[in-house]
């Protein structure tokens, strides 16, 4: 299944992303928590303007590696270049070129959410009407003079993402940017995310939507157990690791029955040509493959 | 790098509409400056009755029955028995401010001073002391005293150095020398009252809030969020200092404008709540850091103020502790501001300031470290 839908990248080719300089280089990085290491040996480049998606099983170091990223963690080896800055070296010169979106909500809950984009606004130096365009964009311009506090979790989220968008960051974090969100805002999001990598953001999310990497994601990595599975486009992910099954229904001396076969295996091919000829063959049709049975396969396998 | 003067603003007026939005917080500095008036109130409607306690050396005790001392201590202690207003203690039961003495509210004392034997017999030095200007409270607890004092001397002489209240009646063979201290001003009074509620305020403004709303942000992660903006740590940490402070001047002077305006143009009194309010802010910075949650912060800090009562007690009654007292900034801080409140003091005499400027720069530093290392994540 190729990268659908309304989200996909306008107008830049593959060649010309791949000109691009690269955004975020990381190079053999280990963070180690006492005898536990969170990240082992992990290295990544991610180009500009490139919308990546970053996937692993809970534990994985995910959260881990966006927090060297955003330099509130120090690694234990290994080297982080953001922007061409080295992290945690030069943390002061990156801070204003990103923008991070955690997983859990830090608003401050007493103020409105207007008072909490102003603060930031302030903060970044840049224009109350920017914070206006956020809030529209958002679909928040509504509910922006209400305190945090009566805001619904999906709310919350999409203020989250308003605030680190106001100052234009090159590089814009998230994590599980829409989980709590429902479906029409998390069309929302994933259009403002495309928008913005189109803008020539690069936009690194994790997530656990396998649909949101395949609808939006220019490149998957896969994490597991602290390393690198494998990294590619979801749609060479797909063309990889695809199975090719088909799920044939037959009539046996009246019972209707069903089974998978795998149209890679001798086996089943010859099992499913023996039903063909043999029994009533009702229904035959073939297995979508999804991209999250890529990532079981890939994760099972990391685990085995 | 120097600290931007926007960003500074803009955090505080963050700290500032946060405090606005709490008005729990607001309720409970408000409080404080309302039992301000309500002291200054109650102060001018109400005469109390005035008490008395006899003071005597610590050494009385320890004198063999028969012996004049201990008998005249037994006798004292008999005739007090009858009036409810006098109190029979020793020196050592009486708390002491900066080496003076200090009495309950509303009481008179009656200190008998051993003064060191000489060629004429034993010599008992006697000091008055009593509540407001006017010595004439004095006179009913003379009235009991000097009867007894004569009956059992047998012969008083009294050589005054300060015009008497009360003279004796009779004289024989022991003499007592009778000093007047004059008045040293109403003890317990507005002054006493003043400072302890300066330090009140001074621990909730720039200790308590401070605890308080720090905790809050590192548990909602809002302070890892300001910290990712361009501000730098200094300026957050600067921004939340400056605020608390503001907030513990406004309310002391607000206090001391109620209780003691002549006060508010003593340099030596807002140095010394500036060093307290930032020693307070540094050990909130302190407790906010190294507690994970809101309530564990706010226990942390209610434990500090306990322990530190505790060890004001221990300094106070027992002499092995009361070194203990010289590592708390309070300590000084608070004989300072007492000190103050009645007269200026050159800042140059202000010898309690520099022992106390250490102890502060001391939890400056330790907040400095731990907020910037662990205390915004």
């Amino acid at each position: 299944m190729s990268a659908t839908s309304s989200y996909t990248h306008p107008g830049v080719s593959d060649s010309r992303k791949d000109q691009r300089p690269e955004a975020i280089v990381i190079d053999q990085l280990t963070v180690k928590y006492g005898p536990f290491t969170a990240v082992d040996s992990l290295s990544l480049n991610v180009r500009a303007g490139e919308l990546f998606g970053f996937l692993g099983p809970n534990g994985a170091g995910k959260s881990t590696t966006i927090r060297v990223l955003i330099g509130t963690q120090k690694p234990t080896s290994g080297r982080v270049e953001v922007a061409g800055f080295s992290l945690p070296k030069d943390f002061a010169k990156v801070k204003p070129l990103f923008g991070y979106v955690p997983d859990a909500e830090n608003h401050v809950e007493e103020f409105t959410g207007r008072e909490n984009l102003n603060l930031f606004a302030k903060l970044y130096g840049v224009p109350f009407s920017e914070v206006e365009q956020a809030l529209g964009r958002l679909e928040l311009s509504e509910a922006a003079d209400l305190p945090v506090r009566t805001y619904s979790r999906g709310m919350r989220k999409k203020l989250l993402i308003a605030r680190e968008i106001l100052h234009r960051p090159s590089i814009l974090y998230l994590d599980e940017p829409t989980a709590n969100l429902d479906r029409h805002s998390t069309d929302v999001v994933r259009k403002l995310l495309r928008e913005l990598a189109a803008n020539g953001t690069t936009v690194f999310l994790t997530t656990h939507d396998m649909e949101e990497v395949e609808q939006i994601c220019d490149r998957v990595a896969i994490l597991c157990r602290g390393r690198l599975v494998d990294c590619d486009t979801p749609v060479n992910f797909m063309t990889r690791h695809a199975e090719r099954n088909v799920l044939v229904q037959f009539d046996r001396d009246g019972e209707m029955q069903r089974e998978s076969l795998d149209l890679d295996d001798d086996e089943s091919r010859e099992r499913l040509a023996t039903i063909i000829r043999t029994e009533a063959c009702v229904r035959l049709h073939s297995q979508e493959f999804q991209f999250e049975d890529v990532f079981l396969k890939l994760t099972g396998q990391a685990y085995s | 790098m120097m600290p931007r003067l926007n960003m500074l603003l803009t955090l505080m007026q963050r700290e500032a509409m946060r405090l606005v939005k709490n008005p729990s917080a607001l309720m409970l500095l408000g409080l404080m400056v309302t039992f301000s008036i309500l002291l200054v109130l109650s102060r001018s409607d109400k005469k109390p009755q005035i008490g008395c306690w006899i003071v005597y050396p610590d050494a009385f005790d320890s004198f063999p029955q028969g012996e004049f001392k201990h008998d005249f201590l037994k006798t004292l202690s008999q005739q007090a028995k009858q009036n409810r207003l006098i109190r029979l203690v020793s020196m050592g039961q009486v708390p002491k401010l900066r080496e003076e003495r200090v009495y309950p509210p509303q009481t008179c004392a009656i200190e008998l001073l051993e003064l060191p034997d000489s060629s004429e017999g034993s010599k008992l030095s006697i000091a008055y002391r009593h509540p407001g200007t006017k010595s004439e409270v004095l006179e009913p607890f003379l009235r009991w005293f000097w009867p007894i004092a004569v009956d059992h001397f047998g012969q008083v002489a009294v050589q005054e150095k300060a015009p008497a209240i009360s003279r004796p009646v009779s004289a024989a063979t022991l003499v007592m020398e009778k000093l007047q201290s004059g008045s040293v001003g109403d003890l317990m009074n507005e002054d006493l009252a003043a400072a302890i509620q300066l330090l009140i305020i001074q621990f909730v403004a720039c200790c308590q809030l401070m605890v308080s709303f720090t905790s809050q942000d590192r548990e909602r992660g809002t302070l890892t969020a300001l910290a990712l903006s361009p501000i730098t740590m200094t300026e957050l940490m600067q921004a939340k200092l400056l605020f608390h402070l503001g907030l513990a001047g406004v309310g002391s002077a607000c206090v001391i404008a109620v209780l003691k305006p002549v006060a508010l143009a003593n340099a030596s009194l807002w140095v010394t709540l500036l060093l307290t309010g930032l020693g307070l802010c540094s050990v909130g910075l302190v407790i906010a850091s190294l507690s994970k949650s809101q309530s564990s912060a706010s226990l942390l800090a209610l434990c500090y103020m306990l322990i530190g009562a505790v060890i004001f007690y221990l300094a106070t009654r027992f002499s092995a502790f009361a070194t203990l007292k010289s590592f708390s900034f309070e300590h000084y801080s608070f004989g300072m501001i007492y000190v103050s409140l009645q007269r200026a003091i050159p800042l140059t005499r202000a010898v309690d300031l520099r022992p106390m400027l250490v102890l502060v720069v001391v939890w400056l530093t330790a907040a400095n470290f731990l907020f910037r290392t662990r205390g915004w994540k």
